[in-house]
């Protein structure tokens, strides 16, 4: 099988530091692909990596079958790139801006004229194409930085922390101009520390830490990995010391909190724990106020596999 | 792809405020300041060509000889140095006074010049006045020795409107002009100040130093493409700023000589050179923009000072001490092509200088593109 994109055993040292350590990632073509971790696992060092920017002390890149390198320009009309920072002249207008970036990729003028409208309309700046860079806001120049990457049409695309700092609108504006860049047939690779918008629309998810790749799969498959498949929380005051051991007790629960106020339960399994649990107050005779029952996120995951240590 | 890269780089470069200030408002106010400053100069040097003076005759039928002489040099026509009027005492103390004449010439007992205040004008005509005294003195002894009268009247003639002992001639066709040296300036200064622009306009070429060298290196483009691309673009802007600063001088009134076409390759090479400076300072690994900056703008006002540009001896010093030091000084290199460009009529000097020039360029831009040909960084 072709992978859109192939790592094999990849090693990149910063003098003493390992910033990958035998790192392997498969990203099949069609994926949107979630590369997630916290800072300093790696995620920008590997698309350095895969992108050819930087050199890397061992280990095998391919892009669509073929090794990567920094002359394959062939490959490279095939590559889109949406950085964190943006990346555009400030002398150059919205429209000049996508016709510059577009233009190291497309020579033909009239199928560019063509992309540079399409990517305009992509990212809603039909109004603004005269405009320059430093008269739009956050979230405009945001999706500029977008047309400018993406105009050429390209079939695997990089989205590094595309919506950092963008307002509510503006990134649900992004994340569907993302899916609908990856139903027309572009693969991609986002990264992102807001685990709800990798939830939302990646179809499998990398976990790095400590430059290595620590869990991979589905969202689903992610959250079967980890202990916990639903937390509980009943409010309740004035619950007796003595009620813990008997709260413990039931099926699946494998930990209990109480701060006077909120009852908090953790379970690992089970498909009727709310049923249980309401049952065994009733029985108890206990009075409760709201009671809601929440499953797992990516967020949990994300903290059960990473750990809740501060980082970088 | 060249000429998309070329033209984007173009307009970018040109809606850029302050890079046009350093290359296109810089020289042209430092043009008009240096005018306004050598203006008055110039027009002195107008003003000698006639010179007001008055003679006050007290001794009829003395000085036939000298007034001979005086209406030789008020000769109408384009070599007239003086404008004599003839006034008594009284009118002429007046007029030297009300400055309508520069001196006044007393034909008495002996000839005295009186002049007002020293100034240029009066420098000239006491020369004028000892050098018919030394003549006079000159044919006196011819006779005494026993000159026959025709040699007289030949010494004579030749003293007061035959030809002169001698003539001025130029050995080139270009304008020597004091003066110049200081416009000649302000072209090597702009000059080695387009660095400033290439330093910036290098630094967004590279992936280590900000987003936009990453995606332009991530791009296919080729690498040498791109900064042959914002060379040219760069070149053709302040080539362009150089000859606007060439025609605003001359519409100055500012004496350039008529050796245009040796003035266009120094401008030239001169802006090929700052450029190729700015690339290769911008390309440094590892360093920010501003320290890039902050380097380029060291470095051409060391240059500029070594060939005094800044300050005037310093280039001198050079010469004789390290005078390797000033062949390999663009600055000193660009003053001394225009130097020899309008000061000497055979080539070898001007085109020495403007080899010299295309060297130092071949050589910054190779090393530039070596450095720059590089596609992966160790780190970012």
């Amino acid at each position: 099988m072709v992978y859109a994109v192939e790592v094999a055993n990849l090693v990149k040292r910063y003098r003493e530091l390992v910033a990958l350590d035998h790192f392997n990632l498969q990203i099949k073509e069609g994926e949107i692909f979630g590369l997630l971790g916290p800072n300093g696992s790696g995620k920008t060092t590997t698309i350095n990596c895969i992108l050819s920017l930087l050199s890397y002390d061992k280990g095998e890149i391919r892009v669509f079958g073929q090794e990567m390198r920094p002359d394959s320009y062939e490959l490279r009309r095939e590559i889109g790139v949406v950085m964190q920072n943006v990346a555009v002249f400030d002398e150059l207008t919205v429209e000049e801006n996508v016709d510059y970036f577009c233009g190291l990729y497309v020579s033909d003028k009239a199928l560019r004229k063509t992309y540079v409208n399409e990517a305009i309309e992509f990212v809603g700046l039909q109004e603004f194409r005269k405009f320059r860079p430093k008269k739009l806001s956050g979230g405009l120049l945001r999706r500029l930085n977008i047309a400018c990457g993406i105009a050429h049409k390209p079939k695997l695309i990089f989205f590094d922390e595309p919506t950092v700092a963008v307002d509510p609108q503006s990134r649900n504006k992004i994340l569907e101009g993302i899916e609908r860049l990856n139903q027309e047939g572009a693969t991609v690779v986002y990264t992102s520390h807001y685990m709800e918008e990798v939830e939302q629309i990646c179809t499998r998810i990398a976990i790095m830490d400590n430059g290595r790749n620590v869990a991979i799969g589905t969202v689903e498959e992610l959250k079967r990995m980890i202990k916990n498949t639903e937390q509980i929380t009943v409010e309740i005051i004035g619950l007796e010391p003595e009620r813990r051991a008997e709260l413990e007790a039931l099926t699946h629960v494998y930990q209990v909190d109480y701060d006077g106020k909120l009852l908090k339960l953790s379970y690992a399994g089970g498909n009727h724990n709310l049923e249980a649990l309401l049952d065994y107050l009733h029985g108890a005779n206990l009075c409760y106020g709201s009671v809601h029952s929440e499953l797992p996120t990516l967020n949990d995951v994300f903290l059960e596999i990473t750990g809740k240590g501060l980082r970088d | 792809m060249f000429f998309h890269n070329y033209r984007y780089a173009l307009q970018s470069i040109l809606r850029k405020k302050s890079s046009l200030i350093w290359t296109l408002l810089f020289p042209i106010a430092l043009a008009t300041f240096m005018y306004l400053s050598f203006g008055e100069l110039y027009e002195t040097e107008e003003r000698l060509s006639i010179i007001p003076v008055a003679v006050v005759s007290e001794n009829e039928g003395a000085y036939g000889e000298f007034d001979a002489f005086l209406e030789a040099l008020s000769a109408e026509g384009d070599d007239q140095l003086l404008y004599v009027r003839r006034l008594s005492r009284d009118e002429a103390e007046k007029a030297l006074a009300d400055e309508t004449v520069r001196g006044v010439i007393i034909e008495g007992e002996e000839l005295t010049l009186w002049l007002r205040e020293n100034s240029v004008e009066g420098t000239v005509l006491k020369t004028v006045l000892e050098q018919y005294l030394q003549s006079e003195a000159f044919v006196r002894g011819l006779a005494a020795s026993g000159a026959t009268p025709q040699e007289l009247l030949a010494a004579v003639e030749a003293l007061t409107g035959g030809e002169p002992y001698y003539t001025e001639t130029s050995t080139s066709d270009g304008s020597q002009d004091l003066y110049n040296n200081f416009f000649y300036a302000i072209f090597a200064m702009s000059c080695l100040f387009a660095s400033f622009t290439a330093v910036v306009r290098t630094s967004k070429l590279q992936a280590n130093l900000g987003a936009l060298g990453m995606r332009r290196q991530l791009s296919p483009a080729g690498r040498m493409t791109m900064v042959g691309a914002e060379f040219a673009a760069m070149l053709t802007v302040q080539f362009a700023a150089e000859l606007l600063t060439l025609g605003y001088m001359l519409l100055l009134g500012v004496e350039m000589g008529e050796r245009y076409l040796g003035m266009f390759a120094v401008l030239f090479l001169g802006s090929c050179v700052g450029i190729a400076q700015g690339i290769i300072i911008g390309s440094i690994p590892r360093l920010s923009e501003d320290a890039k900056t902050g380097i380029c703008v060291s470095i051409s006002m060391l240059l500029s000072c070594m060939a005094d540009l800044v300050a005037v001896g310093i280039k001198g010093l050079i010469e004789r001490s390290v005078p390797f030091l000033n062949r390999i000084n663009p600055a000193a290199l660009l003053t001394d092509a225009f130097y020899a460009l309008n000061c000497y009529d055979t080539p070898k000097r001007f085109l020495t200088d403007l080899g010299l020039l295309a060297a130092i360029t071949a050589l910054l831009l190779g090393v530039s593109g070596f450095v720059l040909r590089r596609n992966r960084y160790a780190s970012l």
